[in-house]
C-alpha cells in the first residue's frame, strides 16, 4: 500500500515533497519518516510513532490489569484514577507506585525527586540556598574572567554561608516537632 | 466582615501598584496541602469533609489567622456571594461549584487567602499587584509553616507534598502572573509568546484561570512543572527570566505602535473612552475589550484622564457578580448589560 521510500526502497513513504526546480518543474519526493529525519528533512522525533503504538498495544493487557489495581486504604482503583485525573488518598502515591511514575516523570520535565521544602523547614534556609547558588554563580564568572581578588572575596561569603547553612539545616526540625520522617 | 463589605472597593491586587505594574497586573503564588490521615476531597465523604473543614479550620486559628482576617463559609452563602469571592480572585470557580463543607480565610487588603477543601484539603494563595515573587515567596513561606506546625501535611520524602492531582505534587507551588498584552495582541505578536511560552512547559490561561478565554488581553501565565525543582527555582525563572522577556515584548510592540501607528492607536484608545462613557447598553466581553484598549492608552501616557487604579477597578465593577451585589438583586444578561453601561457612565462620563 502506498509509495515506498525512496531512499531505502523498503518503509512506507509518509513524508512526501514537492521541489520546484529553477525551471519552474515540480519534483515529487518520497521519504519514510526515518529517511527524513536522515536527510534532515522533519526532527526525528523521540520515537518513531510506529513503535509507540507497539508499545502502547504491548502495554494494553498490562494497562486492564493495572487498571484494576485497587488502594486498599481508599477503594480508587487505578482505573478510576485515570478516568477522573484525581487520585483518591495519599497513600495511593505508594499503592499505585510505579503505575505513577510515568505519568508524574511525564508530568515534571521527567523528574520524580522532590527538591523544594518539606514540613516545618523555615524559610531562612530556602533563602540561603538561593543566595549560595547565585554566589556560586558569581564566582565561577569571576574565575572565567580571571577577577581573581573578587574571587576569594566571593569564595570567602560563600564558605561562610554554607557554614551558616550546615548548621541551620542540621538544628532542624525544631522544637521537636514531628511532621517529618513519613514515607 | 463579611462578602458584602468586600463589594465596594478593590483588593490590593487590583491597585495598579508594585513592580512593572504597566504590564504585569498581578502576581499570585498558592500552595496545595493535604493533611494525612483522610482521603483527598473526591473520595472524602460529606461528613469526612465537615472534619477536614474543622481540623484545618481549628488549625488556622491556631496559628494565629483569624486576627486580621475574616472567614467565609462557601457552603452556605448565596450562589452571587460565591460568585463575588471568583471575581475578587479569592476562591477557584471549582471551589465556587464544588459541595459540601468548605471555606476560606481571607486577610482584611485580600491579599491572602487560604482555601479549605478546594481540589486540595488546604490551597493557600497570596496575590499582589505588580511583579513581587520573591516577597510573595516569604509570606506564604511564612504562612505555610505556621500551619504545618498546627496540623500534619502529607509529605513524602521522594515525592514531596502529596496532592489529589499528581501534576501538583512536589512542591505543590502554582505562581501565576497576570499580564495585559494588548499591543502583543494587535500586532499579532501573541501568538509567538504563547508558543515560547508552551515550549517553557508553562500554562497560559485567561483571567479566571483554567479555561477561559484571554478576554480583555489579559493573560496568566504559570508553571506547570512542580516536581524536582525547587520552590526557588521557579520563583527565580519567574521574576528574573519568563516576565521580563515577557514584558519586555510587550513594552517593545508598544513603542512600534507609538512610532508607526500612533494615530490608529489614539483612534483605538479614545473610540474605547467614547464608547465606555456613552453606550446604553454594555455586554460583559466588549467591555473588557474597550477597557482593555483604554488601559493601555493610561499606561502608554496618552490618556491622562484615568490612572492605572480606577481602570483596574472598573474591570472588576463591571463582572456580573459585583453588578449584581450593586443592584441588590438578581439581573438577568440585559439587565445586566443595562446596570454595567449605567456604571460606566457614572464612573466615566459626564452625560448621566
Amino acid at each position: 500500500m502506498g509509495i515506498l521510500c525512496q531512499c531505502c526502497n523498503q518503509a512506507n513513504a509518509t513524508v512526501h515533497l514537492t521541489d520546484i526546480q529553477a525551471g519552474g518543474e515540480p519534483v515529487e519526493r518520497h521519504y519514510c519518516e526515518e529517511c527524513a529525519a536522515q536527510e534532515g528533512i522533519t526532527m526525528k522525533p523521540h520515537e518513531p510513532i510506529n513503535t509507540m503504538i507497539e508499545k502502547f498495544v504491548k502495554m494494553v493487557p498490562a494497562m486492564r490489569d493495572a487498571a484494576q489495581l485497587t488502594c486498599p486504604n481508599c477503594g480508587i482503583s487505578f482505573g478510576e484514577f485515570r478516568a477522573q485525573g484525581l487520585l483518591g488518598c495519599p497513600e495511593d502515591y505508594s499503592e499505585f507506585g510505579e503505575l505513577l511514575m510515568p505519568l508524574i516523570r511525564r508530568a515534571h520535565d521527567d523528574c520524580d525527586q522532590h527538591r523544594g521544602k518539606r514540613p516545618g523547614q523555615t524559610n531562612d534556609v530556602g533563602k540561603l540556598r538561593v543566595q549560595i547558588r547565585s554566589l556560586e554563580r558569581e564566582l565561577e564568572d569571576a574565575v572565567a574572567n580571571e577577577e581573581f581578588e573578587e574571587a576569594v572575596r566571593l569564595r570567602d561569603q560563600l564558605s561562610k554561608l554554607k557554614s551558616t547553612g550546615d548548621s541551620l539545616e542540621t538544628s532542624k526540625p525544631s522544637d521537636g516537632e514531628s511532621t517529618e520522617d513519613r514515607a | 466582615m463579611s462578602v458584602d463589605d468586600l463589594t465596594g472597593h478593590v483588593g490590593e491586587w487590583l491597585r495598579g501598584t508594585g513592580p512593572m505594574s504597566d504590564i504585569v497586573i498581578s502576581s499570585r503564588i498558592r500552595l496545595a496541602r493535604n493533611i494525612v490521615g483522610y482521603p483527598f476531597l473526591s473520595r472524602a465523604s460529606g461528613d469526612e469533609k465537615r472534619e477536614i473543614y474543622r481540623a484545618l479550620g481549628d488549625a488556622l486559628s491556631g496559628a494565629g489567622f483569624g486576627s486580621n482576617s475574616f472567614f467565609v463559609d462557601i457552603e452556605n452563602i448565596s450562589d452571587v456571594d460565591r460568585q463575588v469571592l471568583v471575581e475578587r480572585h479569592l476562591i477557584s470557580r471549582q471551589q465556587a461549584e464544588a459541595e459540601g463543607s468548605r471555606g476560606v480565610s481571607v486577610s482584611m487588603n485580600e491579599t491572602h487567602a487560604l482555601m479549605i477543601n478546594e481540589e486540595d484539603h488546604l490551597r493557600m494563595q497570596v496575590l499582589k499587584s505588580g511583579l513581587q515573587l520573591e516577597s510573595l515567596w516569604n509570606e506564604i513561606s511564612i504562612i505555610d509553616d505556621r500551619v504545618a506546625s498546627e496540623i500534619e501535611f502529607a509529605f513524602d520524602e521522594r515525592l514531596g507534598y502529596l496532592t489529589a492531582c499528581p501534576t501538583n505534587v512536589g512542591t505543590g507551588l502554582r505562581v501565576s502572573v497576570m499580564l495585559h498584552l494588548p499591543a502583543l495582541k494587535i500586532t499579532g505578536e501573541i501568538e509567538k509568546v504563547m508558543r515560547a511560552a508552551k515550549d517553557l512547559k508553562l500554562a497560559v490561561r485567561g483571567l479566571f484561570g483554567e479555561g477561559t478565554d484571554a478576554i480583555g488581553d489579559f493573560y496568566q501565565v504559570s508553571n506547570q512543572v512542580t516536581l524536582g525543582v525547587s520552590e526557588e527555582e521557579i520563583i527565580e525563572a519567574f521574576s528574573g527570566q519568563i516576565i521580563p522577556q515577557i514584558v519586555d515584548y510587550e513594552r517593545a510592540a508598544r513603542e512600534a505602535l507609538s512610532d508607526q501607528r500612533s494615530v490608529q492607536l489614539d483612534d483605538k484608545v479614545w473610540r474605547a473612552y467614547g464608547i465606555l462613557e456613552n453606550a446604553r447598553a454594555m455586554a460583559s466581553e466588549e467591555t473588557m475589550f474597550f477597557l482593555s484598549h483604554l488601559r493601555m492608552g493610561v499606561s502608554m501616557g496618552r490618556f491622562d484622564q484615568l490612572d492605572i487604579g480606577t481602570i483596574n477597578e472598573l474591570f472588576l465593577q463591571i463582572q456580573p457578580a459585583h453588578l449584581q451585589k450593586r443592584s441588590g438583586g438578581k439581573l438577568s444578561g440585559e439587565q445586566r448589560s443595562v446596570a454595567r453601561a449605567q456604571y460606566l457612565r457614572q464612573r466615566l462620563g459626564h452625560n448621566n
